[in-house]
Parts: C-alpha cells; structure tokens; sequence
C-alpha cells in the first residue's frame, strides 16, 4: 500500500484522476460477477424449463424474438429440444462451482506450499521450487488430460485436476511475497519474542502476503472457467446430462453457421464472466500493488 | 550490456520469422489441377502397409494403392480383381486363377507366390496383424502354377469369396528387400493408384498409375487429409480446399445446401446402431418379455426422424438390406408404450431402473439419440439414466471386456460384407462383442456359417435372424445413412459399404 | 557466473528427472492398452503375450529403471500405434507445432506490446479502458471458439484465407491469431505495468520537465527497461502456448506435436506420449535456460536476484 501511496503523491495530476474516477473495471467486474453468481444460485427459480428435458418436437427453435422462435423459450432450443436459457443458468452454477472449487483447491496447494518454501527456506525451498519447475515444464493441458482419461472424467476428477495443475501460480507469486516479508521488522520482532514458525506463518506472514493471493486467485478463476470449456471440448469435462458452459459451447460449436445460439449464448456467458474476472483482478492489482509482476 | 541488447531483440526476431517463412514458403503445396482431387477425412491413415489395419479410414486410403484378390461392385456384388476366376474343387479346397501381366508399381511382377507370401505374412507371428481373425479358417494356401493357387480351408467355409474381398496383395521381393517398416513407409502395391508421399497427420498423396490393367484413372492425382474438427473440414468443402468430405451430420446439411459448388450424396450404409442389452447380467433382463418392452417402448422412426433428420432406416434384426442373408419380412417392432407397460407388469419389473451407455463423436449424433433413447425409455415407465463415454479406448474395452451398462450402444460393419460376421461376433454366446447367450441362437449360427448350399444357407439365415428379433437381445436401432458432400465439379456417386474408390471419381 | 550457470544446469537436470518419475507415474495410472492393440477377436493368451513382450508385467521400479536408462539415450520406444519409433516421429512433428507457435507469439507480442504501452502512457483513460478490454476479450474466449469463428468469417465468408492445414504462409494466420489472443491480454498487461514502473521513477520525471528532446532520449531508455520483463515471459508463454497449441492444432488440422499428444492419449500410446511430455518438457526447460542465460549477460546484477527467486 504504501508504494501505491508514494506514486500517487508523487505524480498529483494522476493521483487526482484517481480519487475522482470510479473505477470502470471495478464496477463492471463486480456488477457482472453479481449477475452471474445470483443467476446461479437463484437457477431453480429463475429457469423456466428443466434443464435436462428434451422436446425433440422443439428442436433448434431460434431465441424468441427471430422468426421461428417461440415466446416460452428465449433464448431458443437445442438440437435436442432443451431450452438454452434453463441450460446457461443450470450450466452456470456448475461452471462457476468448477472454477471456484479448483481456483480454491490450487490457491490451497500453491499457498501452503508457497508459504513454506519462502518461509522456511534452504533445502526445503530448493525442493518446492525443483516441484514448481517441474509443474511449469510439463504443458498443464496434456496433464489434465492424461490425469482425466485415467480416472475417468467426472465433476470430482476435473476440479481435482485443474486444481492439481495450476498450483504452481500461487506457490511462485506467495514465496516470492514471503522472501521480503520475511525480513521484516514485525517478523524479526515476533520471532524474537518466542513465537513458533507455524504460528508465525498464520498470523504474521499469511495475512501480509495475502494481497498477490487475493489478485492472482481472480485471475485463476477466469482461468479455470476457460480450463474447463477447454477440457469439454476434447470431451474430457464434466459429462452430461450435467449441463456447463463449457459442455454447451464445445457441443454447439458445430452449429455455429446455421444455430448460432447454441454456441453464442453460452460463449457469452464465458466471456462476460471471465473478463469481468479478469478486470476486477486487474483492477484489484492496480489498486492494491501495481508493481505486481504477473 | 545494453548495446548487446539492442541487437539481440531484431537479430532473434529475425531468425523467429525466418523459421516461420522458410519451411513454410518450401512446404507450399504445387497447385492442384483440374484433375486432381482432395478428400478430406477424420483421421490419418494409421499405416500405409496395408496388413497392419482393420480400421475403415485406413483401408480406404490403402485401396486405392493395393489390390485386393477379389472385390465388390456399385452394386457390393463379388466381381474379379487379381483373381479372375475361382472354384471350389473339394469341400475344404478352392482354386482360384489369377489375372496375367500384373506388375506391382515398383515393376515385380504379381504371380502366385506373391499370394502365398501375403498370407503367411499376416500370420508370422511377430507381425501384430489385426487381420488374423479375418482368415482364421484358411489352412494354408498352396502355389499350382504362376497364376493359379489352391487355398486350403480347416472346414468348409462358404465365405471365402467375401474374404477373397479382403486379401491385399503385397510385392514379395520388395517387402524382403526394404523390411516391414519401409514397406509401410513407402508402400508398393498393384493398385490403380501409385504412393507419392505422405506426411503424418498432414497428407497422403497418391497419383495415377496409368499402367493398371482398368485403364488410366480419370483423376490424375488424390490427396487424402485428415481433418479432425468438423466445423474446420465442412469450412474446408466450402472454400474448395476439399473436393469430398465424409461424415457430414444431418445437422449441417442446411450450411452446405447454402453453398453452390457443393452438392450432398448420401447412401444407406452397411453401418448399422444397435443399443446391445446385457443380457448376461441376468436379473430383468434376462426375460425376454422384459427386453420386447424395452423395443415396445422406444419409438425409433420418430427420434430418426427428429434427431437425424430422418437419415436413418430402421433395422428389423441383426442385418441391415446390404448384406447377404437380410430378411425384409420380418417385422419391426412398433412403438407401443401400452404394450410395453402390459409386458412389464407381466414380468413384475414395474419398476425397472436402467442405464445406458455410449459414445460421443464415434457416429453421426451417437450421443444425442442415446439421450432422446434414455428420456423416451424414462417417459415409458422405465427410468433410463445416461452415462457417456467420451474416450473411445474406454468405450471399446468396457465392451469387449463384457463390463458394459446394461444398454451399450453399439456401430457395426466389417468389410467383408459376410452374414457371419453379422452374427457371431455380437450375439454368439461367449464372444467378444456380445453380452448375449441363447442355445438355440448358437446353433443356428454355427450351422449357417457351415452351410455350402446358398439356397440352404439364406433359409438358415432368414431363420436366425427371425429369432434373434423375437428374442430382443438388442434395442433395435437403424442403418445408418453415409453422408458425404461433394464439390460440383466431381462425378460421383458412394458406396453402400463405406468405401471411396479413386477409380470411380470422374469429372 | 560460472558456479550460476552450474547451478542453473543441475536444476535443469533435477527438473527433467521429475518430470520423467511424473509420466512414468501418470500412465500406469491408465488402464491396459493391449486390447486397443488387437482385433476383437483376441484371445486371453494373445492380450498376455503382448503385455510380456511389451514389459507390461514387470513390477513398476523396474519398468521406470528401464524406461529412465533409454529416455537418456533417446529411445523412447516404439509408438504402440505408428510402430515407428516414437521420438524419430515427434522431431518430424514438433517443426509444425514450433512454426505456429513462434507465429502465434510473434503476433501476440506485435499487437500486445505497443497495446500495453500506449495504455501506460494514457493511463486511466478511455484508450486505456478500451485497450484493456480488447486484448482481455482474447483471453475471455475459449481458443476452439474463436478458431472456428475465425474460419467462419475469414475462410468461408470472406475467403481470404485457407480454412485448415499447413499449405504456405496464408495457413498461418487463422491459427497464429487463435494461438496468440490468448496471450495477448498477458503481455499487454506485462508492458503496461513495466513501462508504468518506469514512468514512475525519477529520471523519467525530471526528463518529463526538462523538455522534449531529453525526454525522448529517456523515454527510448525506459522502453528497453520496461522490455527486459518481457523476455522472462516469452520463456513462460512459450510453455503456455505450446498447451494451447492441442487445440488449435485440432481445430486447423496442423500437423504437429498437439494433434499427436491428443491422439497418443486417447489411444493410450504408452511410448508416445512418454516422449512427447519428455521432448516438450525439455523444450521448455531449455528455453528457459536460454532466456536466465541472455538475462544475465545483459544485466549481471539480475544473478543475484533470479538465484533468490
């Protein structure tokens, strides 16, 4: 915080601009994950149709307000019938479950071990570190979906596995925070004080380096949202009937000349999501510690 | 330090583009003629040596560089190629004379040892074959003179013919001469078509051999590409970078009926969709009335209809019409939820809860019409849940392991076009694709597949497959219509058995 | 520098031997790959004689010993599928998936860079807001998506250019585009947050107010600092957009190292894909060496920093 500060004394007209303009990113970020995170809790109510239902009548019916559309489906129907609007809030709640879960099982993994190497150092830094090289040199996709097609593809499996690969971010950007944290008069004086490196860790390192943590955790959901499109579309995602955004854009990507909606509509929600993601965390970073390397 | 940085960042730009330009620019394809084609496919041949496959893409590929001893026409009927006659001279001998003058493309000529070579080669037994099944009832094969040989069969097999269909010939001396792995790399063969070159995962090209004893090939040159995503090879038709693309889904022909250089052929194919029911696992489905209701309550035409667009003909058995031995009196099974629920309670299975299996991407909309299946069953009192499994290794090892749901979907057709390989392979007791066992079934199989009588034979056949549809071990589902887009500017017209022949492309 | 560059050896040394205990460990996880191997008819003897053959059977310290001792030398095998030698058939591939990914990252730095920048200098305006939410739209699409709409529009619609396949310069641009968005939004950010830095810092200031002439000079100088950033970076995309290249590949049917590591693992082919991870691997292990290596030689300072990282 207190760089951000001296840049801001230090170049007025800027730190003006700053106090006087509401960040746009922040605003559209926060508005737009509001939108989407209360659509999908609130799915049950709000979807008109079961989402699984198939009206094979209904096929490939255009979003209502196009010629052959039709009022009760807005959105229109899939090639088996179901209806697009049902699908996107049912799919969003398990996309957004997928993401969170393995953004929060990588931040978990990558944090903790982070934490150790930076704080711990010598031997048992040198391993993590060898570990993180490892992670990083072996492409994340083929990794997944060696892991995947073992185990099978299931919800469990996938958030497990884009857990499991993407870890490595946060175990990088934490040590690198703990290094010059560590240093640190507090930490210095705490520990002079008798206090025992867990404890040390908990409440004196942890809440200090949890600002790169907090930026770097937004940045991985948009992440693990486009992970999971991706895993569906080599037909190693979640497997249906479970509805996901990714499932309903890799399945509708066939359509995209002659059913545009199939593929639109849930390539949309991706998109806003992710880049409403992407630009709280940009903004969070900016605001929090724009020297941030990421 | 930092001048050294300055030339570092244009120099290691520079070499980036060149890297890119260079072997870009050199890998630039010559410009194709007015009579060379392109056929787009979904995967890459999986060997140029002929022996070493069983998969359909593979073959048709490798067909049009080898020769096949004898073939099918337009019409599948059993025609000459290599062979120009053949007779049975005992029960378990057939002598079979072959064509004169034939010369495999690297000048070798084509006489009876290279038959004999051919077969044996296929069972050395450190060659992984795929094809050892395919004439596991020859014994051996004999050389008389340079143009007639003598195969030997362990019993009396009616089926050589058909399997006669499937012997490629390779060139005995250059096979020798370069090893198994070049003779995959750079193929030789007899065909009408000469190997030119082929780039794994990229093209395969082939041209003209204006030597063959047909005559000279209307298409002058043939690339074959693999071009996996369906959206990307449609594009590829449209835009004209493919002259013949195969797998169109039902669902996309309204992009292409938009485009006017393409035009849509389609044909019923030998390929036909069955949802196997596990019979063996015993329990409801072992009755039979259990298994009828199933059938009673799916109604097959209408999800044809809606899901493929009606590109789908109902079977009635095991056979599809292509096939010798089909029986078109037999009736279907209508779509009669009342029925259904009256065999059901009949059965005391008022309760059944069942799951289905499947494939995704394997067949034209596989996945979608086992969920329009599963959610009609559901509608019809028999709670049906859905599992897909996207890997097809996955999928084929659950079936060949009997480790199946209790409905599995399932695709067949061999190349061979033989009734017996219509039957035993699925419904024979203990074999490897079937989860069905029935004494009476078993009989019949084995005798027809001894029969030499033709009239005899086609009595048993219709026979069998009356029973197998009384007894249900299948939900049964349809033959499936191939689908192929075409650019204007070919004359041609498929093939009921899957294949593509080079030779029957003109312009 | 010496005892810097031993010490970046070892750990590159280190790195790749786990990345070979990870494969090795990850495929026997997967099932048994003997019956996509045989014709449906097999029988059970067959599928025992394949696995003996094939060293299946032996307990798994010993296969890894075994398996270590020839990746070493470049034997990985033969492709249980191509039955050709798997590491012969991945160098005859890997050109493909390097032209493209070279392209993709090419582009992504031609577009992205001066983005970023420009997006310094106009710090919190629109032009910022609208450069942001540009390049971050790369990013927010799924690659396969834009791929094929891509081919939609500029292959079809337009015909501008080839729809697939790697047929001369035109065939890179669709797939170089879908391949680089991607990255786009990651190294605009990178030099917009660099070249922000150096803005802030004092000699860019006092040659703000000294006039334009110094200032140009100083600003020509903050450009370069602001760059340095950017070359650890291209070791780290390189990575990243080797994973995206498996489904561009698939989509513009390149005929590279991805179209093949997907292939390899849906039909289970063991040495295949034991050789493509341990080639890629290293590639990237490589890369990155080379880049800490140019890092050092042009600022030695950095030794001491990159060795606490």
């Amino acid at each position: 915080m207190t760089e951000a500060a001296a840049v801001a004394v230090a170049l007025p007209a800027v730190a003006r601009a700053r106090r006087r303009r509401v960040s746009f990113r922040a605003v559209f970020g926060i508005t737009v994950l509001l939108a989407m995170g209360g659509s999908a809790l609130l799915a049950p109510r709000l979807a008109p149709w079961d989402p699984a239902r198939q009206m094979l009548l209904k096929r490939l019916r255009p979003p209502a307000w196009e010629a052959r559309g039709l009022r009760e489906h807005p959105l229109g129907t899939d090639h088996l019938g179901r209806d697009i609007l049902s699908r996107i809030l049912y799919g969003g709640r398990i996309s957004l479950l997928v993401g969170l879960s393995a953004m929060a099982l990588a931040a978990g993994l990558g944090v903790t071990l982070g934490l150790c190497a930076g704080f711990f150092g010598g031997r048992t830094d040198a391993i993590i570190m060898r570990i993180v090289d490892v992670f990083l040199a072996i492409p994340y996709i083929l990794l997944a979906m060696g892991v995947v097609f073992a185990l099978g593809p299931s919800l469990l499996n996938v958030i497990l596995v884009m857990g499991a690969t993407r870890w490595v971010q946060f175990a990088r950007i934490v040590r690198a925070d703990v290094l010059s944290i560590r240093e640190r008069e507090f930490v210095t004086g705490a520990r002079a004080r008798g206090n025992r490196s867990g404890r040390l860790l908990l409440r004196h390192v942890l809440p200090n380096a949890l600002t790169p943590i907090i930026v770097v955790a937004t940045l991985e959901l948009a992440f693990m949202i486009i992970y999971e499109s991706a895993l569906s579309f080599l037909g190693l995602g979640v497997q249906p009937p479970t509805p996901t955004w990714g499932w309903m854009l890799a399945d509708g990507r066939n359509y995209i000349a002659t059913a545009w909606w199939l593929a639109t509509f849930p390539g949309l929600a991706i998109m806003l999501t992710v880049l409403a993601v992407n630009l709280l965390g940009d903004w969070l970073r900016d605001t929090l510690d724009p020297r941030l390397k990421i | 330090m930092r001048r050294g940085f300055r030339l570092i960042v244009p120099l290691l730009t520079l070499v980036g583009v060149l890297a890119v330009v260079g072997p870009a620019a050199r890998d630039a394809a010559r410009a194709a003629g007015e009579r060379d084609v392109t056929i787009a496919q979904g995967i890459d041949a999986e060997f140029l040596d002929v022996q070493m496959t069983n998969n359909i893409v593979t073959l048709i590929i490798n067909g049009s560089i080898y020769d096949t001893l004898l073939t099918r026409d337009k019409q599948l009927q059993i025609t000459p190629r290599l062979a120009t006659a053949y007779k049975l001279v005992s029960e378990k001998v057939w002598e079979v004379k072959l064509r004169s003058g034939v010369k495999f493309h690297n000048g070798e000529p084509f006489d009876a040892s290279a038959v004999k070579f051919s077969f044996e080669r296929i069972y050395r037994p450190d060659f992984k074959s795929p094809q050892k099944g395919w004439f596991s009832t020859i014994d051996r094969v004999e050389v008389v003179d340079p143009t007639t040989v003598r195969f030997h069969t362990k019993v009396p097999d009616p089926a050589m013919p058909a399997r006669m269909t499937l012997m490629y010939q390779l060139a005995p001396k250059y096979v020798a001469q370069v090893g198994d792995v070049q003779a995959n790399l750079k193929p030789v063969g007899t065909g009408p078509f000469k190997f030119v070159e082929w780039s794994k995962n990229e093209r395969i090209v082939v041209e003209a051999n204006d030597e063959h004893w047909t005559g000279k090939p209307a298409v002058r040159r043939a690339t074959w590409r693999p071009i996996p995503e369906l959206g990307a090879r449609i594009a590829a038709l449209q835009t004209g970078q493919a002259d013949l693309i195969v797998n169109v889904p039902p669902d996309q022909l309204p992009t292409l009926a938009a485009t006017k250089t393409v035009r849509i052929e389609k044909i019923p194919s030998c390929r036909i969709i069955y949802f196997g029911i596990a019979q063996i696992k015993g329990g409801a489905l072992a009755d039979r009335r259990v298994r009828q209701a199933i059938n009673h309550a799916v109604d097959v035409q209408g999800i044809l209809d809606a899901v493929l667009l009606g590109n789908g003909k109902r079977i009635n058995s095991s056979m599809p019409p292509n096939v010798w031995g089909y029986d078109p009196s037999i009736p279907l099974y209508d779509y009669n939820p009342q029925k259904a629920k009256e065999l059901l309670a009949a059965a005391g299975q008022t309760n059944l809860t069942l799951t289905l299996q499947a494939p995704n991407g394997r067949w034209a909309m596989d996945k979608d019409i086992a969920q329009a299946i599963a959610g009609q069953l559901t509608e019809n009192g028999i709670k049906t849940n859905v599992k897909i499994i996207g890997e097809w290794g996955s999928y084929v090892r659950s079936v060949l392991d009997h480790k199946t749901e209790d409905i599995f979907m399932n695709g067949w057709c061999l190349p061979s076009l033989e009734p017996d390989h219509w039957v035993t392979p699925n419904l024979h007791t203990g074999e490897p694709v079937s989860q069905y066992s029935n004494p009476e079934v078993d009989k019949l199989i084995v005798a027809a597949r001894a029969e030499m009588n033709v009239e005899k034979r086609k009595q048993l056949y219709a026979q069998l497959l009356r029973l197998i549809r009384d007894d249900a071990p299948w939900i049964f589902g349809y033959q499936q219509m191939d689908i192929y887009g075409v650019n204007t500017r070919l004359k041609w017209t498929p093939r009921g058995d899957e294949s593509i022949r080079l030779t029957e492309i003109g312009f | 520098m010496l005892a810097f560059l031993a010490r970046r050896l070892l750990q590159s040394g280190l790195v790749l031997l786990g990345v070979s205990v990870i494969v090795f460990g990850l495929l026997h996880l997967t099932g048994d790959p003997t019956r996509l191997l045989l014709p449906l008819e097999a029988r059970e003897e067959d599928v025992r004689q394949l696995r003996t053959l094939l060293g299946l059977d032996d307990p798994l310290w010993l296969q890894y010993v075994r398996f270590l001792s020839r990746a070493v030398r470049g034997d990985f095998g033969l492709s249980f599928k191509h039955q050709v030698p798997a590491l012969g058939l991945i160098l005859s591939t890997l050109p493909a998936t390097l032209q493209l990914t070279v392209a993709g990252l090419s582009l992504a730095l031609i577009v992205a860079v001066p983005v970023g920048i420009l997006a310094a200098l106009r710090r919190n305006s629109l032009l910022d807001a609208v450069c942001s939410v540009g390049v971050l739209m790369g990013q927010a699409m799924p690659v396969y998506w834009l791929g094929l709409l891509l081919i939609l529009v500029f292959a079809v619609w337009l015909g501008w250019f080839p729809a697939a396949g790697r047929d001369g310069l035109r065939s890179f641009v669709l797939p170089a585009c879908a391949l680089g968005a991607f990255s786009m939004a990651r190294i605009a950010r990178l030099a917009r947050s660099g070249m922000l830095e150096v803005l802030a810092q004092d000699y860019v200031r006092t040659a703000r107010s000294a006039g334009v002439r110094a200032f140009v000079v100083t600003y020509k100088y903050a450009l370069k600092n602001a760059a340095i950033p950017l070359v650890t970076v291209i070791g780290l995309e390189f990575g990243i957009l080797l994973g995206g290249a498996v489904i561009t590949e698939t989509i513009f049917a390149w005929p590279g190292v991805g179209r093949l590591a997907v292939d390899a693992i849906f039909s289970r082919d063991y040495p295949l894909v034991q050789a493509i991870v341990a080639v890629l691997a290293t590639l990237f292990v490589l890369i990155n060496l080379a880049v800490d290596l140019v890092y050092t030689y042009l600022d030695p300072r950095i030794v001491y920093v990159r060795s606490a990282r």
